[in-house]
């Protein structure tokens, strides 16, 4: 137990420094959604607020609109998830257990659609999308998110369904299980850490995109969390800091969460989800 | 859970759906009815408010017409509107900034509104202002902001440096920075900005005061003149004296005014929005607003924004009522005593909000001597150059005139293209 | 789940007969989704690479090469190349050296570990537009955090301007661009750590083996092909990251800190010249896809020569 703590000791101390430049920006944040716009600026900069100063909190749910900016973000993150993982889980399923041709040439495709930036693809995205209607419409980015990101979630499915063996689901097929039935009742519920690991990784990239959401949705009402963060740096002379690192600190509530929640789960379930 | 999801969602998006096949030009609204979607940029939070507010009133008066506002913050302006156009998904009035109206006006997505206009409307504004709106001949837009520019001074600091009163010249400014920022290692004499929007404009004011030009009498750029490089060395020479704020390079519009706002810099070149920030986080300031000091000649840098209507827009007609709605009297009057801009119409040259208050005044006063950034389509791009040239000359890494003349050749290639 | 049920079972009789369909069938939606969603985008801007567009994308006539000539007779495109390439490696190697440790200190058991790992985790879970800009105000010369905190512990850092100079600009987006690639580097490298079975450490504990020398020849190779897919995919991702430059300097000072994505957004939106920046574009992707080549090729025959 006594060699644990040093140990931990040792551990905490060779992250520290990774930890604090982790925090500090927290700490910024913290600082200056506490303080009153005046405070901002002033001859001495200072940590701490001269008086605890919620408003700016409270400001941004009554005044901004930013519940609604964090429901819309909610809204297009868990519908891009469900839509990349629905694509994602039968793709990897090929790649992985079955003797198709062309897989090297969608594995290289897949790569590819990664290589090239959304914000170099604006206009022809935006185009797109007007053309189907598509504008000021969460759906839109739905789609959109699923499908930049279902890459990642087919490669990760992938390795995580080689990590599976066969064994089970062959024995399950001389038990007489249909094909189906032995991959939903045998196989599936053996994924459902990987599933789970990469339905967090495009969650939170569906919940951090910027660019798409704020060219393709346009109304204020219609507009994801990060978007709204930019809109209140927007105004031609002047920055609101205050009310900016507020809105900060709340978007990063909730995907912190459920880090804490799975951390365990994430790092293992990846664990198992190695490469080949 | 997902289909769930999308039916928890739908009554909240009534009014979503329909917005959407708006913004798309679908069919699905009342034939009667002509809905001119308008699109802001905003120069405070307040922007957006208050013209959503007009619209409500305009709306209310006309029963053929519905106003649909638009918001967005002016550094996605330009994108947004790009991508929009490119799109087929354009609103029917605009607000940009005229640098960039020349260019959309040469590729054709703007409508001339000479036509549209009411003589005595056009008659209602200041030529200088509604002039500048004019490429080849015709109004594309009109001045939705017009601001100039002026020396903003921290009394307290000038008194406690033993200066007497504002820098009438760049070498009084020297001197009087080189006292302020004698004060003490947090305080700086005078702000020059180093990066950012508006750091050509910056640079401007200097220029013109030393009798320079951004384009010669040939048509060629100025940017390489004697003039404009003895603009460059005087204020390299405040970086060298050490009297600015630390990092030139490093420091935008906004680092200064809030430098200035928390009493840490003695000087600032600046217009009258910073009046509205002071007023909010500095409200005990002693400031005054000076002419910007002078070499050989008086001069300051008039900006303004436009806000157009757009050609592919169906609605001219119901568009344009909407903007003389916008540039009456009354509400001309209200926006200028929320954004602090100078006024734009003939009829508020007497107004006094404008002309007693001191701090509003001296850019009136000194609106006569006004220059303005000319109107080709490719200035954004000679501004960068020109931007990327003054870091080169303030870092002290390239001589002044070497760097100019850099930017004078970009400049003179794209008037050429 | 319920679009894989029925996705499969009309197709159960299939699957017995050809393994090879219905492998193609199961792929074909996720291929149709992102085909549907990016493939457009792509042809057109390959379309706007060799035309003459105009500054809203209007397509006014063919340009041949001209566009890429433009873009390589452009000093800044040059510049901006050589600045992707030091930001590319600076910041995905960064990532890669601080995320091993931190990885290899996560995988071991100490108390308050779950604390750590969230700790490391979050710089992903904010935007990068706020990172950035959270970052602007933290440098802040004159009312910023870290000179207020470097200061009070005694040093000369007093309204010193971060973002003043080309080199500690560049620094400064490098090391934050860094610290936002660090959670899912150090994700990627724990999955591999956990893969290595402790019995290969207890075997090499009892040959006498040193902490070190686990960590050269056990732990090392057997992570390469982790690190190999994190280096891939970094390069992707970070070669292409267009916010936190964007937010923290704009490309300046004089360009200073311009890499191509930012040079083609200037291009596409500042300048009008869509044509241009779609020229730009192509380059960038073939650059990765050369790269991505090249280093999948040298890793894998790598491997395979360590293999027995």
């Amino acid at each position: 137990m006594h060699s644990k703590r040093r140990k931990s000791l040792y551990c905490w101390l060779g992250l520290s420094p990774f930890l604090i430049v982790v925090l500090f920006p927290y700490a910024t944040m913290l600082s200056v959604a506490l303080k009153q716009k005046d405070e901002i600026f002033t001859f001495q900069a200072t940590w701490w607020p001269s008086s605890l100063y919620l408003n700016n909190f409270i400001e941004l749910f009554t005044e901004r609109g930013f519940g609604r900016a964090l429901f819309n973000s909610i809204y297009i993150s868990v519908g891009a998830t469900l839509l990349s993982i629905a694509v994602a889980i039968p793709a990897a399923y090929a790649l992985s257990r079955l003797r198709m041709p062309g897989k090297n040439i969608f594995r290289t495709y897949l790569l590819i659609t990664q290589m090239i930036s959304p914000i170099v693809l604006i206009v022809g995205l935006f185009r797109l999308f007007a053309a189907l209607g598509m504008i000021n419409d969460l759906h839109a980015l739905i789609i959109a998110h699923s499908a930049f990101y279902m890459a990642f979630a087919v490669w990760m499915l992938q390795s995580y369904f080689d990590t599976i063996p066969r064994d089970l689901e062959e024995a399950a097929w001389l038990d007489g299980a249909s094909h189906v039935h032995a991959f939903i009742r045998i196989f599936l519920p053996l994924c459902v850490p990987g599933i789970a690991v990469t339905a967090l990784f495009t969650f939170v990239n569906s919940w951090n995109e910027f660019a798409m959401s704020l060219t393709m949705l346009r109304q204020g009402a219609m507009q994801t969390a990060p978007v709204k963060i930019a809109f209140l740096t927007g105004t031609l002379y002047e920055t609101e800091w205050n009310i900016i690192m507020a809105a900060t600190l709340i978007a990063t509530v909730p995907v912190a969460i459920i880090f804490a929640a799975i951390q365990n789960y994430l790092l293992r379930g990846l664990a198992l989800g190695g490469v080949k | 859970m997902f289909s769930d999801t999308v039916k928890g969602l739908r009554p909240l998006t009534a009014t979503m759906v329909a917005a959407v096949a708006l913004t798309v030009g679908f069919v699905g609204v009342a034939a009667a009815k002509d809905t001119v979607r308008v699109r802001f940029a905003e120069y405070s939070t307040k922007t957006g408010p208050f013209f959503q507010g007009l619209a409500e009133e305009f709306n209310a008066m006309h029963d053929d017409i519905e106003v649909v506002v638009e918001h967005l913050p002016w550094p996605e302006m330009q994108q947004q509107l790009i991508t929009d156009i490119s799109a087929g998904t354009a609103p029917d009035i605009s607000h940009m900034a005229t640098r960039w109206m020349a260019g959309f006006a040469q590729e054709g997505v703007l409508a001339a509104i000479d036509e549209l206009m009411s003589p005595e409307f056009a008659a209602s504004f200041v030529p200088t202002f509604l002039d500048l709106q004019r490429v080849d001949g015709q109004t594309w837009g009109l001045p939705i902001a017009a601001s100039a520019r002026g020396l903003f001074y921290n009394k307290e600091l000038f008194a406690q440096a033993g200066v007497d009163g504002p820098p009438a010249t760049w070498d009084d400014a020297l001197e009087a920075a080189g006292k302020v920022a004698a004060l003490s290692d947090d305080i700086h004499g005078i702000g020059v900005q180093g990066t950012g929007l508006d750091t050509e404009g910056y640079w401007f004011y200097t220029l013109w005061t030393h009798g320079g030009d951004i384009m010669g009498p040939d048509g060629k750029s100025g940017f390489a003149s004697d003039e404009a490089v003895a603009a460059t060395e005087t204020y390299l020479g405040l970086i060298e004296a050490g009297v600015t704020q630390p990092g030139v390079l490093g420091s935008n519009r906004e680092d200064l005014q809030n430098l200035f706002s928390a009493g840490k810099l003695g000087m600032v070149l600046s217009g009258p929005w910073l009046n509205a920030q002071l007023a909010g986080e500095a409200p005990d300031m002693d400031y005054g607003i000076a002419e910007i000091p002078v070499s050989t000649t008086r001069g300051t840098y008039g900006v303004t924004d436009t806000i157009s209507i757009l050609e592919s827009s169906e609605v001219k007609e119901s568009a344009m009522k909407f903007l003389e709605f916008i540039f009456n009297d009354e509400n001309r009057l209200e926006f200028g005593k929320i954004e602090g801009f100078v006024p734009v119409l003939n009829s508020m040259a007497n107004e006094p909000f404008f002309t007693d208050d001191p701090r509003m005044a001296v850019f009136l006063d000194m609106s006569p001597v006004a220059k303005f950034a000319p109107l080709v389509p490719a200035w954004e791009e000679m501004a960068e150059s020109l931007k990327s040239a003054l870091a080169a000359a303030y870092s002290g890494d390239t001589p002044p005139r070497e760097a100019l003349a850099s930017a004078a050749d970009k400049m003179n290639a794209l008037l050429a293209e | 789940m319920t679009a894989v049920t029925t996705g499969l079972r009309p197709r159960t009789r299939l699957w017995r007969r050809s393994a090879a369909l219905t492998g193609l069938l199961l792929a074909a939606p996720s291929f149709f989704l992102s085909a549907f969603v990016i493939g457009y985008p792509i042809f057109d801007v390959i379309r706007m690479s060799i035309s003459d567009v105009n500054r809203f994308g209007k397509i006014r006539g063919f340009a041949g090469l001209d566009n890429f000539l433009t873009a390589f007779a452009d000093p800044i495109f040059i510049q901006s190349t050589w600045q992707t390439l030091i930001w590319t490696v600076t910041v995905v190697g960064g990532a890669v050296l601080v995320a091993v440790p931190i990885a290899v200190i996560l995988n071991e058991d100490f108390h308050g570990r779950a604390i750590a790992r969230t700790i490391v985790l979050l710089p992903w879970a904010v935007s990068l537009a706020m990172t950035a800009l959270v970052w602007r105000f933290v440098v802040n010369g004159d009312f910023g955090t870290l000179n207020l905190a470097l200061t009070s512990l005694g040093l000369p850092f007093k309204n010193h301007p971060w973002l003043a100079d080309g080199t500690s600009a560049f620094a400064i987006v490098i090391l934050v661009g860094i610290l936002v690639s660090v959670p899912f580097t150090v994700t990627i490298i724990i999955g591999g750590l956990t893969s290595i079975s402790d019995e290969l450490y207890e075997a090499a504990a009892i040959d006498g083996a040193r902490p070190f020398q686990r960590f050269r020849y056990i732990t090392l190779p057997l992570l390469s092909p982790f690190l190999q897919i994190a280096v891939v995919l970094n390069v992707i991702y970070v070669f292409n990251s267009f916010p936190i430059i964007w937010i923290m300097t704009n490309g300046g000072p004089a360009n200073g800190t311009d890499i191509l994505i930012t040079y083609v957004y200037k291009q596409a939106f500042a300048f009008g010249k869509m044509d241009v920046a779609a020229a730009g574009s192509v380059m960038m992707f073939a650059m990765l896809l050369g790269f991505s080549i090249l280093y999948l090729h040298m890793t894998r025959s790598g491997r395979s020569s360590h293999a027995q």
